[in-house]
């Protein structure tokens, strides 16, 4: 018998969260390269990487799919490009789920004949992808990463309602986020890394945020310490993009939730192998909201943990 | 020099062991999605610590910069500053069992009170102006070491920044921030010799985005039982020095970060007993020799955005060093019935500040400008004997002035070549003016190679016991004596041979004119401090890191060096022609243990009567663990292989022995918001 817990639903979604990260991770080291579950496998997930968020997203798939073998890691553990190669040419599966763009870019590279859907996914990056590789098969559907800046902005709003001007930092290619009522978008252009803490610089004064949208031109680990350095020093704080990004020193971050956008591409999944015809885009339907206090502390803001909300806290 | 080449064989197996090993091992972002959005929420990021906030660092010195990372002096057992130092590439301790001193480039002089260096706490200069000296680097250095985030080391002239003393090296010293630190933590510390130390520290938040961090430690060294061969005589108790060797005393420090305030204290207070003192009618085996010493300051630090004009820092600070000795020396021969005890005390307070502009040039670099100056209060001296009979043997106050201009400049030519200058002017009521000009020029050859090469011309001020204390005994003054000056060369290279691996060559030489040194004067025949000596310092050092798969670590350096006199070419006293050194560490059971080995080979020295002291052979262990949530333990084997040897001293003797075999057990509790 299950006792009712006491704990929030927040802190027990956490929780399972975790427990799927770390399900997954441990299944990625140590099990083979290729596993098979529940019996034959109508489904072949491929991942290319074994980081937490891809972890994440395979656990949330896992929690669902019933019948489905899984390629782990795909460039790195040896032996796994091999036996996606079997698993694609035996013709058990129905549908392969590719998690992140490198998985994207190995079932494009062998012409996969059955429907892919790829999952973690940013669009710019699978856009940017080479487009003979990837035009070549046939897209059953997307989960995709991008978050909106309204769904950042509404994220940052559970934290601070009275949030309403937001910055945020473009490379000068990159179109202008869509406006939104109530708030105040200002856009800085920015050329490289060279250029982003003068562009950070232009911010001050003039929003209450700056939002961080991801781009491993701008941000990565060379560019992020004197990027928070700088804004701390000028007041500006930052809403990251991820886990990391909030742990390194951001104020906070909006970003997927990713085992969910795992439950959600298996949603899809099982739609596309029960009818057939049409492919589904969808963008992630849940986001996670992470403060750092002591930054915040820094930045001399408060949060107040009621416990209602969906605030991860890091301390 | 054959010998001492073949000495580096060592680096040689190693180099290229480790070139290898990096090869083989996985690079985590192969195949990856090079330059994407996705790459980018998939990486790692470092977490970056408050610390980086604190105004003054030297790590983007146009210079060879050693940093020690707090992570460092956890693992490897650092427990004080001179120990962290000593692990350093080129650096090497000497302890006379009073102070602890510290040597670069083959320069550490007996009886020189560490006057070479710089040595600062988060930019706060720490020279006090009776001695010249930092403070230490025992526990006479009044951090914990449990506080510091990272400790930052260029070697060579930085006097075109800071001024006086910045010859040799400068090591400023970061602490953690409030933030960093949260909650409680308290840690026990025993070792061998009767060492005993607890330390307390807590961190706040206020409110209002103000952030504080308290620590006090208090700490009761019994010492040892010393045997003085030089004193192995019936009066002298056979040479052995028994409860002679004790040492208490307490640190504190607190850091408020408010806004753009940044709000330091350090007080501290440290009372040494004192084996063998520097003269030679000092009573043998006295339990009254004893020196006390400390040094305090407030310091409020202020950063301001002014715009589009960049960005303007200022400080005010308040110093004030403290120094008492008392002595029993014999009146007539040794072991006679009549002892007078002399008191000695110094007392220095002074008040200054410094406002630095540093503003966008040209849209491609920053310029820094900036004016510092400080105003003593109390440059005082005073010596007197208590009995049998009372009187003042030396009192004089010399307080000085100083106000000092800079600037340094950062030209780009083109992509891969920049040149920093560097000017500074310093005027000091008491002991005149100096320029110190610098220059370097950095060659960016790839992303993974850099070349440096780095002029520098500091100086050192006299300091005012050097320039004024005469007691027509022990010393005499010496009005006529000013700063000595260097020219200092360096050549440096820095490749990355892979991800894991990083090499580094620095080639340098020094030249200083008008080194301060005792000699007799010929009227009197008393010592005298003189502007002497034309000494030239060369060398060449190489040290190669490594992390490798799993989290090892290894790091191993050699340094040859020459230091001679120009005008006797004879070597100088306590420089060692080469130092070798090799640390490695490796966590084991899931990171919650790491085990960690530091080996160091310093070659002979002679001692300043031109005795030669054999090589020294160390090796040291820590052990680090985590046992169960909020506690960590620590535990220490210093001189593993029980090694005797001694460190040559400017004391009433030659040379002094130094501890054998010890251990320490470290025990640190934090409460469960700061683990």
């Amino acid at each position: 018998m299950q006792l009712p817990s006491s704990e929030s639903p927040r802190l027990q979604r956490v929780r399972m969260t975790r427990r799927a990260s770390l399900a997954s991770l441990l299944a990625t080291v140590f099990l083979p390269a290729v596993r098979t579950f529940a019996g034959t496998a109508r489904i072949t997930i491929v991942t290319a990487s074994a980081g937490a968020p891809h972890a994440s997203a395979l656990g949330g798939l896992q929690q669902v799919l019933s019948a489905h073998s899984v390629v782990s890691d795909v460039f790195a553990l040896p032996g796994a490009e091999a036996a996606l190669d079997q698993a694609l040419k035996s013709g058990a599966s129905q549908l392969a789920i590719a998690i992140g763009i490198d998985a994207v870019r190995a079932l494009a590279a062998r012409k996969a004949q059955i429907p892919v859907l790829a999952t973690m996914v940013f669009r710019a990056d699978l856009k940017d992808s080479a487009a003979p590789d990837i035009a070549g098969f046939q897209l059953a559907g997307s989960v995709w990463l991008d978050l909106s800046l309204s769904q950042i902005v509404a994220g940052l709003r559970v934290v601070f309602p009275a949030a309403n001007r937001v910055g945020v930092i473009l490379r000068p290619t990159q179109a202008n986020p869509p406006g939104m009522a109530g708030v105040t978008v200002h856009r800085v252009d920015c050329a490289g890394p060279a250029d982003l803490l003068p562009a950070l610089r232009t911010l001050r004064g003039q929003v209450d945020f700056v939002a961080c949208l991801p781009d491993s031109v701008l941000y990565n680990k060379t560019t992020v310490e004197p990027l928070i350095v700088a804004s701390l020093e000028h007041r500006l704080p930052l809403v990251g993009y991820s886990a990391s990004f909030v742990k390194a020193g951001a104020a906070l971050g909006v970003y997927p939730d990713f085992g969910e956008i795992g439950r959600q591409t298996a949603d899809i999944a099982e739609h596309c192998l029960a009818a057939s015809g049409g492919t589904r885009d969808e963008t992630p339907r849940r986001t996670v909201v992470t403060v750092n206090e002591r930054v915040l502390h820094l930045l001399g803001r408060e949060y107040r943990d009621n416990g209602q909300t969906d605030v991860v806290v890091i301390r | 020099m054959r010998s001492r080449l073949a000495l580096l064989w060592p680096l040689g197996v190693l180099l290229p062991l480790v070139a290898a090993y990096g090869q083989d091992s996985l690079d985590p972002a192969a195949g990856k999605a090079n330059g994407s959005a996705e790459q980018a929420l998939l990486e790692e990021l470092p977490v970056v610590q408050a610390a980086a906030l604190h105004q003054q660092t030297l790590q983007e010195a146009p210079a060879n910069v050693t940093v020690i990372t707090a992570s460092d002096i956890r693992k490897y057992g650092y427990r004080t500053l001179g120990e962290a130092l000593a692990s350093v590439r080129g650096f090497y301790g000497t302890y006379d069992r009073t102070y602890h001193y510290i040597g670069v480039s083959g320069i550490s002089t007996p009886g020189d009170f560490n006057t070479r260096f710089l040595v600062m706490i988060n930019g706060h200069n720490m020279t006090e102006h009776v001695y010249d000296s930092n403070g230490f680097f025992g526990q006479d250095f009044g951090l914990d070491m449990d506080l510091v985030e990272r400790i930052e080391i260029i070697r060579g002239s930085a006097s075109a920044l800071y001024g006086s003393n910045a010859m040799l090296a400068t090591i400023n010293v970061v602490t953690r921030s409030p933030v960093d630190v949260p909650g409680i933590r308290v840690s026990s510390e025993t070792a061998s010799f009767g060492e005993r130390k607890v330390l307390f520290s807590d961190s706040v938040y206020l409110g209002r985005g103000a952030n504080l961090l308290l620590s006090a430690s208090g700490f009761d060294n019994g010492g040892q039982t010393i045997y003085v061969p030089a004193f192995d005589i019936p009066p002298a108790q056979n040479g052995l020095i028994h409860d002679q060797d004790g040492e208490q005393g307490y640190h504190t420090f607190a850091n408020l970060l408010w806004g753009n305030w940044n709000i330091t204290a350090y007080f501290n207070s440290r009372r040494k007993d004192v084996p063998v003192n520097a003269a030679d009618d000092t009573v043998f085996n006295d339990r009254g020799s004893h020196v006390r010493d400390g040094h305090n300051f407030v310091e409020a630090a202020h950063s301001s955005d002014i715009g589009a004009r960049g960005t303007l820092r200022y400080r005010f600070y308040y110093d004030d060093y403290r120094y008492d000795d008392r002595f029993d020396y014999w009146l007539g021969a040794a072991g006679s019935q009549y002892i007078q005890d002399e008191r000695s005390l110094s007392r220095n307070e002074w008040a200054g500040s410094e406002v630095t502009w540093t503003t966008p040039f040209l849209k491609r670099a920053d310029v820094v400008v900036g004016a510092e100056g400080d105003w003593e209060f109390r440059n005082l001296q005073q010596e007197q004997a208590v009995s049998p009979s009372r009187y003042s043997i030396v009192n004089f106050n010399v307080p000085d002035h100083r106000l000092a201009l800079f600037s340094q400049q950062q030209w780009k030519l083109g992509t891969r070549w920049t040149v920093y200058t560097g000017l500074r002017f310093d005027a000091s009521h008491n002991y005149g003016k100096a320029l110190s000009p610098r220059l370097a020029l950095v060659y960016q050859r790839s992303p993974s190679t850099v070349y440096k090469l780095v002029y520098g011309r500091p100086f050192r001020n006299p300091s005012a016991f050097e320039k004024y204390f005469s007691d027509n005994q022990t010393l005499v003054a010496n009005p006529a004596l000013h700063a000595e000056r260097a020219n200092t060369f360096e050549l440096s290279g820095e490749h990355k041979f892979s991800p894991i691996l990083t090499g580094i060559v620095n080639v340098y030489q020094y030249r200083i004119q008008g080194l301060i040194d005792l000699n007799e004067t010929a009227e009197q025949q008393v010592p005298q401090y003189q502007n002497l000596d034309r000494i030239r310092s060369s060398g060449v050092e190489l040290e190669i890191s490594a992390k490798l798969h799993g989290g090892f670590e290894l790091l191993g350096s050699a340094a040859l060096q020459r230091v001679v006199d120009l005008d006797t070419n004879l070597g100088l006293a306590n420089s060692p022609r080469g130092l070798y050194k090799l640390r490695a560490g490796l966590p084991l059971v899931h990171q919650r243990l790491f085990a960690s080995s530091a080996i160091s080979y310093d070659s002979a020295v002679s001692t300043d009567a031109g005795v030669k002291l054999p090589p020294v052979f160390l090796q040291d262990f820590t052990l680090g663990m985590r046992p169960v949530s909020g506690f960590s333990v620590q535990l220490g084997v210093r001189n593993t292989w029980n090694r005797s040897y001694s460190d040559p001293v400017g004391l009433a003797v030659d040379t002094i022995i130094q501890d054998g075999r010890s251990i320490y057990l470290k025990v640190t509790w934090r409460d469960h918001a700061a683990t």
